[in-house]
């Protein structure tokens, strides 16, 4: 995001807010780790695009204003919650701002842990897959497919109760619900974790949970391995798209071959590339899982 | 990995004997040959017959497009009064579609089967069509009108092999199936070939086909992985592929338009109708059927005769039309144990049996025994190419 606001345009449109440290932006979003009514919360802060910019303002308000209505809903702990800080608007330096606040949540991003190259216990891998599945299960729950499901947006805490928890529900898709993204506009999301089926040209009308299984299982893919199973380091992202649309993943048990088949051909499955062939619904996932262990 | 019987014309003891010697372990019967004065009568003698027996009734709804039509041969259906003639833009609307399904539930529902079928309309091109978004309605809503019965449904998808030579389509309908809010407990699939409107012989020839098989396979695969049961009518030899991709049954008859499903077959033959069909041998090794002559064949090649307890009627004389339906279904159950819960082994082990059968027509040609060989490799090219059009629909 650019025009990012300084602590001190924020301090002052914030009542309360104490210290405050920028952590990561995004494509319109910045985030922060803020002191907010005595309490240490991730303060994010939305730049609106200015209103003669036809429906863009609308559309980020209107996903903001979602992502918070999900998160007020959900009621399992593997999804990030809401904090202190309603949202609210305020303008700094000429640029108009949307801010909330969720739960800081101390961590690293699972992104951070797969380029580290550790390689993390079976018991690992089975509980990010679980935690993963069980947010996927709140938000189908509430109707809605993240569409964003990647180890960037998941934070391994170090938490017994929540060990891995999911972020990010910024363009969370609501089934029969209104549209969020301008007509004609591509898929949002991030290429490297999307489903097969979102790159076609009518990919509102194949949607569902499915989806996220597969990014799940892309995701799970790489943290197990330690690579992404169909990127490869360096090459232009149109030859990966092709790979995702086009090639058969390797099998997880050839680069993880410590790790049991069974658990090995489940997460073959969520990576799919029809999802007829991919676990029905995120249950069925946890369902055979504890079968299986 | 159940063998079902395929009920049609004249069954006489065929299915309770199927049943009382464990060759069979259910019956599908057919509503246009079951006098609908007798259906408890006929419904009893099988479970008398095994009363472990699966027992299932198909309406033959889908039949309906031939109601009224002055070539039809409908059989006791015509009796039956969900049997109507419906317009395409008629049911398209959701409440046509859940009446036509109440009628046939209405049919059946004091009858003791072990499971009902709901009904559904032929898919006769693509699963891009007007029909398959029907079809889709029928299964979306069968749960909700059958479900009060406490029993398990299963769903009719009837489709002809056009439907299945288009991929993109058909994975569409799949994904589309296998997402459904209320979904049955399982599917009764049909796959056929022939023309809609007429007799054909054709109907086996397009039936065995590479990308049929690979497709029919793969839709009990995809079914089966969402926890659905599949029960494929119509099956016969290819009973172990079937079972092979996920499915839970497979039925077949005694008569070749009990083998290979055709809505032709209720479409009545040009003429005064011609011979009974010769009684034949179906053969494990060859995969495939044998005249009785041919039997003498296994001086040669002995693994053509299956050794398995139906043989010793065919040894000593031409055997009755019950015989040879025993014979099929013990066959295919006797096949049936080339399939693991290993998908790669079972699939594996049909490759090998596959190559055992060339080798076997091989050795009869040298030995001077020419004829139907290259129909009957042409046949085991398409099962071998069927397994692979299936790996490469599963993403195997």
């Amino acid at each position: 995001m650019d025009q990012i606001p300084s602590p001190d345009d924020l301090r002052s449109a914030i009542p309360d807010l104490g210290e405050i440290e920028f952590i990561a932006s995004g494509g319109f979003k910045a985030v922060f780790r803020a002191e907010l009514s005595g309490r240490r919360e991730a303060l994010k802060v939305v730049l609106l695009p200015p209103g003669e910019e036809e429906g863009a303002r609308e559309q980020i308000l209107a996903r903001v204003q979602r992502e918070i209505e999900v998160l007020g809903m959900c009621q399992t702990p593997y999804l990030v919650k809401l904090g202190s800080l309603q949202a609210m608007t305020f303008t700094a330096s000429g640029h108009e701002y949307l801010a909330y606040s969720e739960e800081f949540l101390p961590g690293d991003p699972v992104i951070d842990l797969i380029k580290k190259g550790l390689q993390p216990s079976f018991e690992t891998v089975v509980s990010l897959s679980r935690c993963l599945m069980e947010a996927l299960t709140e938000i189908m729950r509430l109707g809605h497919i993240h569409r964003d499901v990647k180890p960037h947006n998941v934070i391994a805490t170090e938490v017994a109760e929540r060990p891995f928890v999911v972020l990010d529900l910024g363009i969370a898709f609501k089934l029969q619900g209104t549209e969020l993204t301008a007509p004609g506009a591509g898929p949002p999301g991030t290429a490297l974790y999307m489903a097969p089926e979102l790159f076609r040209p009518n990919y509102k009308d194949v949607l569902d949970i499915r989806s996220d299984i597969y990014s799940a299982g892309i995701s799970v893919f790489e943290f197990a391995a330690g690579v992404h199973p169909l990127a490869r380091r360096g090459e232009d992202i149109h030859t990966t798209i092709y790979r995702i649309l086009k090639q058969t993943p390797p099998k997880l048990e050839t680069l993880r071959p410590d790790l049991p088949d069974w658990f090995c051909r489940m997460i073959d499955r969520c990576i799919k590339k029809t999802p007829a062939l991919r676990f029905r619904d995120p249950q069925a996932f946890l369902s055979e899982l504890e079968n299986g262990i | 990995m159940k063998v079902f019987a395929q009920h049609g014309h004249q069954p006489s003891d065929k299915i309770t004997r199927g049943l009382e010697e464990g060759a069979i372990d259910g019956v599908i019967f057919s509503s246009r040959y079951l006098n609908p004065d007798k259906v408890q009568e006929k419904l009893d003698d099988a479970y008398l017959a095994n009363p472990a027996a699966e027992i299932l009734i198909d309406s033959e709804f889908y039949a309906s497009r031939l109601k009224g039509t002055p070539n039809s041969q409908l059989g006791y259906l015509e009796r039956q009064s969900y049997l109507k003639t419906y317009r395409r833009r008629d049911l398209v609307r959701t409440e046509v579609v859940e009446r036509a399904l109440r009628e046939v539930y209405q049919s059946v529902r004091y009858l003791p089967v072990t499971a009902h079928i709901a009904p559904n309309i032929y898919v006769s091109q693509s699963f891009d069509s007007m029909e398959a978004g029907i079809a889709l309605n029928f299964i979306e809503r069968a749960k909700s009108v059958f479900g009060d019965s406490k029993k398990p449904v299963y769903a009719t998808l009837a489709v002809d092999r056009r439907a299945l030579l288009s991929p993109s389509d058909f994975l569409s309908f799949l994904n589309d199936v296998t997402a459904l809010g209320t979904a049955p407990e399982g599917f009764y699939l049909l796959v056929g070939g022939g023309s809609i409107t007429e007799r054909s012989d054709l109907v086996q020839s397009e039936i065995m086909d590479a990308n049929v098989l690979g497709g029919w396979m793969m839709i009990n695969f995809s079914l089966a992985q969402n926890g659905f049961k599949v029960i494929n009518g119509f099956a016969d030899v290819l009973t172990p592929f079937l079972s092979a991709a996920g499915a839970t049954a497979c039925a077949t008859g005694w008569w070749s338009n009990l083998r290979t499903f055709s809505m032709g077959r209720y479409v009545k033959p040009e003429g005064a109708g011609g011979q009974l069909p010769i009684v034949r041998y179906l053969s494990k090794l060859l995969l495939n059927r044998l005249r009785i002559d041919e039997l003498s064949y296994a001086a040669v090649v002995p693994g053509i005769i299956n050794g398995l307890s139906s043989d010793d009627e065919y040894l000593n004389g031409i055997p009755g039309r019950t015989t040879e339906a025993l014979q099929t279904w013990e066959a295919l159950s006797s096949l049936n144990s080339n399939v693991s819960d290993q998908l790669e082994v079972s699939l594996a082990n049909l490759l090998d049996l596959i190559a055992q059968a060339y080798t076997a027509y091989s050795t009869l040609t040298t030995y001077g025994i020419t004829a139907g060989y290259e129909t009957a490799t042409e046949y085991l090219d398409q099962l071998s190419g069927g397994i692979e059009v299936f790996r490469r629909l599963a993403e195997i």
